[in-house]
């Protein structure tokens, strides 16, 4: 799904615009430009496009701020600005969790909608939708920022043990965790235990 | 059933990021490369519902008087209507005042490729109760009735015709609801609006329990008949150019949905106050059409609860962050949907506006 842009643009990968930016901080926008559309929709999904355009905004001069301590082996920095985003996503955990269970409640989803597909207003949800909605608003906010980093921010597991500075055995043992507890809710069977 | 794919479909949908907000993320960003003041504006974001609190308190004051008015059963309640409620001759009545005040107007005839325009405005919940203060969006669009043809404007300002995307939500496919053809030779009065739209809302019910649509316009496929065919009448309403004597018989037809009522006042995302018919959900939301008190054409709509809702414990056997101490709550007076119609009408073509 996400296109991997580390190696593209000619060549020039993220961790050389970061590193050239130490110097020339003017070469900091072409990072934003390379991934600002991905980081806004990654927020947006979890907290709305208002409190997402804060986030993209934040996310960016926050890693400007902090550039001088990035990793240069990592040639990609999704992960690392996935992990920005993540922080700031959680300072709006309370109405993340809300918007959640106002969809498993109503049916209707509180997020604004997309303009281009403006005839579908509003997210009038089925019913997996709803109990998919409730599920996520139950998970720990650990299970949850692992479950969506790998599902809309098309991260492996050892680039989200990145994003959130944790054990990748422990990204593993999360994901799991979230999966088995959607599986709960949405009332499929438990076909096989985690590993 | 895949998890994961569930969760990936979720929310697929959401809107790419606005040129505003870009272009102000990237100003933050130039201004901290520039400049030696590198601590500013770190968290402006944080505060920003703070002003809806105020809001929702002057919005209760309204809703109490709105309730108290008008009388009768209490709304929401299930099972307590007996025969003919009050509210109901109410409705037939302003539908039939609509329809006198239509037939001074012209008849202006809407045929399958009559280009029509419509400008609508939202207020923008983000997930927090919605107030004047809430952001505002508003788009313009153009469509041929018959939903086949559609254009909006782009990001460059022009205006650009939109490619048909087959079974997509601009399609006039059967997952298309309400059609955009709905409106086509509809009748102009309320017994034949009724049977068009219960039949519409029978179909979009029938859909939704064979599991053919998830994502529906503005209407619960899930909820009951009444609800549905009341949320479609707002749906069609909101979303589309409706001619003055067609608009009176979807009036009309309210007057035969089991629990519909007038308020003497409520007002639109754009201010505007009108009375409005409104139907409250199992989850005391109700759901409100307002229309103009002279001209009866319509203005907008909003969801509001009616009275305090506190949120119940997660299911046995979901965990979750539920805090039996400081449950989510939703005040009497929250609104969480707020729009209107400001201007909608035939046009020559993509591009045109209404005189």
């Amino acid at each position: 799904m996400a296109v991997r842009r580390a190696g593209s643009a000619g060549d020039v990968v993220d961790a050389d615009l970061i590193a050239a930016s130490l110097s020339d901080p003017d070469r900091f926008a072409a990072l934003f430009e390379r991934h600002h559309a991905e980081i806004h929709r990654y927020a947006a999904r979890r907290i709305g496009t208002d409190a997402a355009d804060d986030v993209v905004a934040e996310t960016f001069l926050v890693a400007f701020r902090r550039r001088r301590v990035y990793d240069p082996a990592r040639p990609d920095a999704r992960p690392w600005l996935y992990g920005i985003a993540t922080t700031l996503v959680a300072r709006h955990r309370r109405a993340e969790v809300r918007h959640l269970r106002a969809v498993a409640r109503t049916g209707v989803d509180p997020l604004p909608e997309p303009m281009a597909e403006r005839v579908v207003r509003r997210v009038a949800a089925q019913e997996h939708e709803r109990a998919l909605a409730r599920a996520l608003a139950g998970l720990n906010r650990g299970d949850r920022d692992v479950l969506l980093l790998v599902a809309w921010g098309d991260l492996s597991y050892q680039e989200v043990a990145d994003a959130l500075d944790v054990p990748i055995g422990t990204v593993r043992s999360r994901l799991s965790r979230a999966r088995r507890k959607l599986r709960a809710v949405l009332g499929a069977p438990e076909e096989n235990t985690h590993g | 059933m895949d998890e994961m794919r569930l969760v990936a479909e979720f929310r697929d949908e959401v809107p790419a990021i606005g040129a505003d907000a870009a272009r102000e993320a990237r100003r933050r960003l130039r201004a901290e490369a520039a400049g030696p003041s590198r601590r500013r504006e770190t968290r402006p974001w944080l505060w920003r519902g703070v002003a809806v609190a105020g809001l929702t308190a002057a919005l209760v004051a309204g809703v109490t008087v709105a309730q108290n008015v008008g009388g009768g059963h209490e709304p929401g309640r299930p099972g307590v209507l007996p025969g003919l409620p009050v509210a109901q001759a109410e409705v037939a009545q302003i539908a039939r005042r609509a329809r006198t005040a239509a037939e001074a107007g012209p008849d202006a005839p809407v045929t399958p490729g009559t280009w029509t325009y419509v400008k609508d405005t939202i207020r923008e919940s983000d997930g927090k109760v919605i107030g004047p203060g809430s952001k505002r969006t508003t788009v313009e669009t153009w469509y041929t009735a018959d939903g086949t043809r559609r254009a909006r404007v782009g990001d460059d300002g022009r205006v650009h015709e939109q490619r048909p995307v087959p079974g997509g939500p601009i399609s006039d496919g059967p997952g298309a609801l309400p059609k955009p053809a709905f409106l086509i030779g509809a009748p102009a009065d309320p017994a034949g609006m009724r049977e068009r739209v219960y039949a519409e809302a029978d179909r979009i019910i029938a859909m939704g329990r064979r599991g053919e649509i998830r994502s529906i316009t503005g209407v619960d496929a899930s909820a009951s008949r009444d609800q549905v065919a009341f949320q479609l009448v707002a749906q069609v309403l909101r979303a589309h150019y409706v001619p003055p004597r067609q608009e009176a018989a979807l009036y009309g037809t309210l007057a035969y949905v089991p629990g519909v009522r007038v308020l003497p006042e409520s007002v639109d995302a754009l201010g505007r106050r009108g009375p409005a018919f409104s139907l409250t959900d199992g989850q005391s939301i109700r759901h409100e059409i307002i229309f103009d008190r002279a001209s009866y054409r319509y203005l907008g709509g909003r969801h509001i609860f009616i009275r305090d809702y506190v949120e119940r414990p997660p299911a046995p056997g979901v965990e979750g962050d539920h805090d039996p101490e400081r449950p989510v709550r939703y005040a009497k007076g929250a609104v969480v949907g707020w729009t209107a119609k400001p201007v909608s009408g035939v046009v020559a073509g993509p591009g045109e506006r209404p005189k």
